[in-house]
């Protein structure tokens, strides 16, 4: 029994030090060293690092950060960060929480964009920032060094699927948003998928959740407490005028929910949730 | 073999129990804030600023908020948070949309700008810290929130006394409230917090200070001393992280009761108002209605107690303590050792993982002070010195 114990507290013991080894595929880029001191950030101390953004990744099941600093033989230096989430879904929704709407998405991983000559990028359940250093690596050798970066996570680095359920006619470009936690601000409603539309110059949102259906219901009852509808629940439409999200259409059908929100009037677009409806089955 | 009682089961129980009763929910202040009976909202005053709040405020910390911003205005709250590095800006951005098209005299919007070249661990400003690039950040928020003046501006994630007096940083606020682009000065941190506000109270600068503020903090009663003194010196006090964290475990099964954890924070009549941040209806409801009642029901009292000591007994083991100890301790086993004994009350356990790791009873007691410093404020010295005795209790008494 003892030495059960001891093996276990050994296990223990040791589990810890192999959760904070930096992850062995970052350690040889090719081209670049690593230079000094290596930081590890978790859920507990994450706000050292970035202060009050911190809120934000934890609600996004952040897990932890690298932040290490590369050299290439010209002594130019850059700075990864490697955020990594509970999964990709989860990834991806902090990532496009920093994304600004309508930039242009480079093929870095699984999608990447350049702001402030830094570099963002998505790969699995990974998060990046590649920050230039001092000296400085061109533009162009910074993209290269992410896409390595990139390649050490995954080699065919996709979005995720729930995207493609969306139409592409109308859709504003970079206007996915994952929605971890309380969508429409009904409690439990987590997950969820919203696409910006610009139609006539005015802009909508189509949102789409798939989960069980017995917290597919949950969740509209929910909403229907919240509107004081009390007829029971059926697969179909429904229409509702929110005092606080203003007319909306929101469709439950077994194990989905989905609708459009943001329109002044939600009926002129319901091709587009047809069709949304229509890729979720 | 000692049998005298001082090393027995019984003995060491009851002494862990009153090691963990001792460990009890300390309120700040044991005062209920005044309230007249014909008002549903409570206001107070923002220290020397003299604007009063209501109680509740909100942190807008999501963009996908707008509609519970919204409902907050209709609510009743007055006071909204944001900060420069929030979502890369779109926080703010989300704000300015929201109050172009309300009256902004009747509201008090708060935002927080980091200066640069803050070195993380130590908190301390390097030499591109400059007055200069603190207010070009600024400018930056004002264009977002499409405001020519907020009527709050912090220096964002203060940890050290040095950053607080840092003439750039004195400079960068003066200069802003000089210009009319904000009536007020503050800073906020979550980190040595009574350091920092002793500073700030020294500075004679800043209007008001935002504090994490919550019932796990270990350090409440030095905090509440601090936040005392600032409040006797005229600095206006807003608490956020009320809900420390909103769950008690890392799998997010067991929730705090977030109301009555509101309600301790406010129990604190030098605390103006909090700032949870809101992401259900129900969540904004649930805690503007504590002005109804804004005593600690006793099982609201309880809960605390129990997410307390839970916070307490449970080390998540992220090992950053690791070679903190100049005695090199095995810290995060000697924590686990804690857990089972204190948690599971697994004495057996316990002391086998002390007895693994070599832990001789009180090690630290040739120790002046501890190097240590954990990540969830565990008061790691006492915690050793509590468990270790453990090591002198006879197996037959454990057994």
């Amino acid at each position: 029994m003892k030495n059960m114990i001891m093996c276990v507290g050994f296990m223990l013991m040791v589990f810890p030090i192999y959760a904070q080894d930096y992850p062995a595929q970052f350690k040889s880029i090719e081209g670049y060293e690593i230079k000094g001191e290596k930081q590890f950030f978790n859920k507990e101390n994450l706000y050292d690092y970035i202060n009050g953004a911190s809120d934000f990744y934890l609600g996004y099941d952040f897990k932890d950060l690298w932040v290490v600093d590369y050299v290439n033989s010209e002594e130019q230096s850059a700075t990864l960060e490697l955020y990594r989430h509970g999964n990709d879904m989860f990834a991806y929704g902090i990532y496009t929480e920093e994304r600004p709407q309508g930039v242009d998405g480079k093929k870095i991983g699984a999608e990447g964009f350049v702001e402030s000559g830094a570099v963002f990028f998505l790969a699995d359940d990974y998060y990046v920032k590649v920050y230039n250093g001092s000296p400085a690596l061109s533009e162009d050798e910074l993209l290269k060094f992410a896409k390595k970066v990139a390649h050490e996570i995954c080699t065919e680095c996709d979005l995720p699927e729930q995207f493609s359920w969306f139409p592409e006619e109308g859709k504003v470009a970079s206007s996915e948003r994952y929605m971890a936690e309380n969508f429409m601000g009904v409690t439990g409603f987590n997950g969820v998928g919203t696409v910006v539309y610009k139609v006539q110059d005015e802009k909508v949102r189509l949102f789409a959740y798939k989960g069980n259906d017995e917290k597919c219901r949950q969740i509209m009852e929910r909403y229907f407490k919240r509107m004081k509808y009390k007829k029971k629940l059926k697969a179909k439409k429904y229409a509702f005028d929110d005092p606080y999200l203003g007319k909306l259409i929101i469709h439950y059908s077994e194990g989905g929910i989905c609708g459009i929100l943001d329109a002044k009037d939600p009926v002129n677009y319901e091709g587009l949730l047809i069709k949304l409806i229509a890729e979720m089955q | 073999m000692d049998q005298s009682g001082k090393n027995s089961r019984r003995h060491f129980l009851k002494v862990a129990a009153t090691g963990i009763a001792g460990a009890s929910l300390l309120k700040p202040t044991d005062v209920e804030a005044k309230k007249s009976k014909k008002e549903e909202v409570i206001y107070r005053t923002l220290g020397r600023t003299g604007v009063k709040l209501p109680i509740v405020s909100m942190g807008a910390m999501r963009g996908d908020t707008k509609a519970l911003v919204e409902a907050g205005i209709k609510k009743g709250i007055v006071h909204f948070d944001t900060a420069y590095v929030y979502q890369k800006g779109k926080n703010e951005e989300m704000l300015g949309e929201i109050f172009k098209n309300h009256d902004r005299s009747k509201f008090f919007i708060a935002t927080k700008v980091v200066p640069d070249d803050m070195d993380r661990k130590t908190g301390l400003l390097g030499e591109e810290a400059t007055a200069e690039k603190f207010l070009e950040k600024f400018e930056v928020s004002l264009e977002r929130l499409q405001m020519k003046q907020v009527d709050l501006l912090y220096v964002h994630a203060v940890s050290a006394k040095e950053t607080v007096l840092h003439p750039e940083m004195i400079k960068a606020i003066k200069t802003a409230k000089e210009q009319g682009k904000t009536r007020f000065v503050g800073l906020s941190t979550h980190k040595n917090e009574p350091e920092v506000i002793r500073a700030a109270i020294e500075s004679g600068v800043y209007d008001v200070v935002l504090t994490a503020y919550n019932f796990k903090q270990d350090h409440r009663e030095e905090l509440n001393a601090a936040i005392a003194e600032g409040a006797a010196s005229g600095i206006g006090f807003v608490a956020m992280k009320t809900m420390a964290g909103g769950f008690l475990d890392e799998e997010q099964t067991k929730a705090v009761n977030t109301k009555a954890a509101l309600k301790w924070a406010l129990q604190n009549e030098n605390i103006c108002t909090a700032i949870p941040g809101f992401t259900a209806f129900e969540h904004l409801d649930e805690s503007y209605s504590v002005m109804e009642k804004l005593k600690l029901t006793k099982q609201e009292e309880r809960d605390l107690e129990f997410a307390r000591d839970y916070a307490g007994l449970y080390c998540n083991q992220c090992d950053v303590c690791a070679g903190q100890c100049k005695k090199n301790l095995p810290i995060p086993e000697i924590m686990r050792s804690y857990m089972y004994t204190y948690g599971y009350r697994d004495m057996d356990k316990g002391k086998n993982l002390l007895a693994d790791m070599g832990v001789v009873n009180d090690p630290c007691s040739t120790c002046d002070s501890c190097t240590v410093s954990c990540v969830k404020n565990f008061a790691v010295a006492d915690k050793i010195k509590k468990v270790s005795r453990l090591v002198d209790v006879p197996d037959e008494f454990i057994s």
